[in-house]
């Protein structure tokens, strides 16, 4: 599948475009029950039970490392192949992926932010493709837009503990994307986006990749630190190394997975 | 000390929070290094680390209420260190630090106002700090004319004494405002000079760092500055105040040498005020206190300063410290003649030395550092001379 021209045009203007639904429902569930063996597993590593492991811990990454559902998760060919074309690229290498949950009663807002400045990655050719494991409604936690803002260019990272953006009269052109479940946001590096607390009984998860021009180099001194770092070992100003930072296969011309 | 928690740093914040809270609570030694919040939880989840911090509320006014129960204290404590565990296992956590931000609100915040330094002492150290006040330097007459600002603007009146080729002497006075006595507080604007290379940060940049504040003069004499001035801004009460302010304290103090036998005769304070005073390294407080024989001898306190001291040991063991009373007067013997003050209070004078240093501050050396903690004991602390001066104005001793 690829993008139409009008998702094109509304990525490249608005810096997101929700489509989908592209994880069809039986991937889903298969998704949703690895992450959930995933928690039963670490919660009994940390000797607590799962609802409780559930209440505090929210945020997991490189979940293409520890369960084969995300290992080829990452591979997914549609994803991959409306990555590339709102890119522009040739070929994509995955950041990191992460899973963050907003369970009930649990959750509280991200506020608004872009993501680029956090990352150690020389140019912002990225994009995150956050896919919806649950469905995400206004009131349970969906990702929240200032469209065109990505336009404006990268800004200081936002310390999530201590700001949160005010737009001033531009705030009444904040969006909420609403989606549902196997839909996938794909937002540009730098699109201003938040996320409220999830105040449903319904669990919000949702599982991102982000994709980078497989042609980025590592720039550590682009940011002050970031959890991947740890994972590099190539030189500053080199391509990421593959072991952990995998290339992804082209639907349309590599081998499917073995 | 961080008055917010950044995403940046959380950790180093929770835990330097954490260790200053912990350490007033439970009275631990100021010189223990930074608590672990696995450490922290230990102590504060415990019977009496908790009975501590209700207690360090009462005394410090902060609303019980406000506090976690012991059982809710020691749940957060769980959650941030299972995501922490969590971490290290399988990267996984607690989104975006929401462990951390829940202690920090529930047992920081209520207490840091009172435990934390004033924002507005912090910008006034750093404005005297960035002044090159050493001898020569036409920051001095810079300063003098900062501090004549700060003194005018709290309403003190400034006599200025100068002599050619000299820093002049500030001599600020101020009447009472609601409490009876008079006291007279001595203080310094000039810096020893310390070769900037031989410092790791910039010497006339403060700079704080694991519970320090560092920078050139910051301990001889310019944090007490700052503290007294913006502890007297916040004061409603005070008693009659006169504060003599020079600039040549490091270079032998030669006009006050020949200005100070006249000027201090005739203040007649109840109370005199040293420069700064000295915490030991676990942070136990020297009240030096003295009322001066003949030739500048050291003779026991008498009643008032008695009463002024336990006072003083009330407050120390507020923020969790112990005290001991010293009968003498802060070295200072830098130069021949001494120090101008000491040298030529008049015999009866009542003397006393608390402040904001401890014997890692390093006077006259690379790197001179005051700790942070003292600055709101100090604040507090005057407050309370003032009060005590007030009655032993009032005959009631």
């Amino acid at each position: 599948m690829l993008p139409t021209p009008e998702q094109i045009r509304s990525f490249q203007r608005d810096g997101f475009v929700a489509i989908g639904p592209l994880v069809d429902e039986t991937a889903l569930a298969g998704l949703r029950d690895a992450f959930e063996a995933l928690e039963r597993r670490w919660a009994a590593e940390l000797d607590v039970t799962v609802e409780r492991y559930r209440t505090v811990v929210s945020q997991w990454t490189g979940l293409w490392e520890q369960h084969h559902a995300f290992a080829v998760q990452i591979h997914h060919p549609a994803i991959e192949r409306v990555a590339r074309a709102l890119l522009g690229v040739e070929r994509l290498q995955l950041f990191h992926d992460h899973l963050i949950s907003k369970p009930p009663a649990h959750s509280s807002t991200v506020p608004w932010h872009q993501d680029y400045p956090f990352w150690p990655v020389n140019a912002p050719r990225a994009l995150s493709c956050w896919l919806s494991l649950d469905g995400a409604t206004a009131d349970s936690g969906a990702l929240h837009f200032m469209p065109g803002a990505h336009r404006d260019g990268e800004k200081p990272p936002v310390d999530f503990l201590a700001h949160n953006k005010d737009w001033g009269p531009r705030a009444k052109d904040a969006v909420a994307v609403p989606v549902e479940a196997g839909q996938v946001i794909f937002h540009d590096c730098l699109s201003w986006h938040y996320s409220p607390p999830n105040h449903t009984d319904r669990p919000r998860r949702a599982f991102i990749a982000i994709y980078m021009d497989a042609d980025c180099r590592w720039a550590p001194a682009h940011s002050g630190w970031h959890p991947m770092n740890e994972l590099v070992s190539v030189g500053p100003g080199e391509h990421f190394n593959t072991d952990r930072f995998p290339t992804i296969r082209r639907a349309d011309l590599d081998e499917a997975s073995p | 000390m961080s008055r917010t928690l950044s995403m940046f740093s959380a950790t180093a914040d929770l835990e330097g929070a954490l260790t200053t809270l912990t350490a007033t609570a439970c009275g631990l030694p100021r010189d223990g290094g930074r608590l672990t919040v696995s450490r922290a939880a230990e102590l504060l989840s415990s019977d009496a680390g908790h009975a501590g911090l209700l207690a360090l509320a009462e005394r410090l006014g902060v609303a019980a209420g406000e506090l976690p129960s012991r059982p809710a204290l020691a749940r957060m404590f769980d959650d941030e260190m299972l995501s922490m565990r969590a971490l290290k296992a399988h990267r996984g956590r607690n989104v975006y630090s929401a462990g951390k931000l829940a202690l920090w609100n529930a047992l920081w915040v209520p207490f840091r106002d009172q435990l934390l330094p004033r924002e507005d002492a912090i910008a006034l150290l750093t404005e005297l700090v960035a002044l090159r006040t050493v001898a020569g330097n036409p920051d001095l007459l810079r300063c003098a004319d900062v501090l004549t600002t700060r003194l005018t603007a709290l309403g003190f009146s400034i006599e200025r004494l100068t002599r050619e080729g000299h820093a002049p002497i500030l001599v600020a006075r101020r009447a009472a405002r609601g409490l009876r006595g008079r006291v007279v507080l001595y203080g310094h604007y000039d810096a020893a000079e310390t070769p900037a290379t031989d410092w790791t940060t910039d010497p006339w940049i403060l700079q704080e760092r694991d519970g320090r504040f560092y920078g050139c003069a910051v301990g001889d004499n310019k944090a007490p500055l700052a503290v007294r001035l913006a502890a007297i801004a916040s004061m409603d009460r005070t008693p009659e105040l006169i504060w003599v302010l020079q600039g040549e304290e490091e270079c032998g103090s030669p006009f006050a040498h020949a200005a100070f036998p006249e000027l201090l005769r005739g203040l007649q304070a109840t109370l005199f005020l040293e420069e700064n005073g000295y915490h030991d390294l676990d942070g136990t407080q020297r009240l030096l206190a003295r009322t001066l024989g003949e030739g500048g001898a050291s003779l026991a306190p008498d009643v008032v300063l008695d009463r002024v001291n336990t006072a003083l040991s009330r407050d120390a063991s507020d923020w969790g410290l112990k005290s001991r009373v010293e009968v003498r007067g802060l070295n200072k013997d830098f130069f021949g003649g001494g120090c101008p003050f000491n040298r030529h209070l008049p015999p009866g004078s009542r003397y006393l030395a608390i402040g904001v240093n401890d014997p890692a501050s390093g006077i006259h050396r690379p790197n001179e550092s005051v700790p942070t903690w003292t600055f709101a004991l100090h604040a507090r602390q005057l407050t309370t001379v003032f009060r005590e001066v007030d009655r032993a104005a009032g005959g009631s001793l």
